[in-house]
């Protein structure tokens, strides 16, 4: 292990340079098409539910944001192994309270969160699969379903990553 | 548009991602702080300060964003 610290110890600053790169394509890949695509089409569907084109830009917008999700969850793995190198690498410990704290963040709160938008973007939950394989109202539900976990972890992911980018910048405690 | 701005599960869900995320986030740190014999972080007052306000904060933040989207829910809820 120490000879492979010290076999990537000289790179620190270009490790570093990856992993703030990752952080800013993983906080803001989809937020565009989140609030200019996903939530325009959702809330036509809303005003509209029957009708049969409302239904079609819902569902389009729904499998693009899905496919456009690569971008982020990528850019997350590369956050993971570039935040465990510069760990390894710079002689951190959790004996500083901003490390410990923003590590138990990410690994104990953004990594349960990531898994699950993985599984009902790429994996089991991925809606264009879904109606290919079990028909239009299983992928109804699989939309329903997204769509309540996007409500719901939206407000608290804006929220840690401000905590997370802060304790990481600031280094208060 | 059949609006569900007021439910009252609403707050509830709100507390639950406030307070929740934040006792899940303290239970876990308490655990990682025993089990590796860290001394971190002080929890004397200030702690606790800001540990409330961050939890009310998200709880409000939570709330505001719910009662938002939940107007665009979909019509089968």
């Amino acid at each position: 292990m120490q000879h492979f610290v010290d076999l990537i110890a000289p790179w620190y600053m270009q490790i570093k340079f990856v992993h703030l790169s990752a952080v800013m394509a993983w906080i803001w890949s989809t937020s565009v098409a989140y609030l200019y695509y996903l939530l325009p089409a959702i809330r036509a569907w809303r005003r509209q539910p029957d009708d049969p084109a409302a239904l079609k830009l819902r569902n389009w917008a729904m499998d693009r944001f899905d496919a456009g999700a690569q971008l982020e969850h990528i850019a997350f793995v590369v956050l993971l192994l570039s935040g465990a190198l510069l760990y390894l690498c710079g002689g951190w410990t959790l004996s500083s309270g901003w490390m410990l704290l923003k590590l138990l963040i990410v690994l104990g709160l953004f990594l349960p969160i990531e898994l699950l938008d993985i599984h009902l973007a790429h994996l089991g939950g991925n809606k264009q699969r879904v109606r290919n394989q079990q028909g239009d109202n299983a992928a109804e539900q699989a939309i329903q379903q997204h769509w309540k976990f996007l409500l719901l972890s939206t407000p608290v992911i804006i929220f840690y990553v401000s905590v997370v980018v802060y304790l990481a910048v600031v280094k208060p405690l | 548009m059949k609006k569900t701005a007021h439910k009252p599960q609403n707050k509830r869900t709100a507390l639950w991602l406030g307070l929740g995320s934040h006792c899940y986030l303290l239970l876990i740190l308490l655990l990682v702080q025993n089990l590796m014999s860290l001394q971190s972080l002080d929890m004397g007052a200030p702690f606790w300060g800001w540990f409330a306000g961050s939890a009310l904060s998200l709880t409000l933040m939570s709330y505001a964003s719910l009662r938002w989207l939940q107007t665009i829910w979909p019509p089968q809820d």
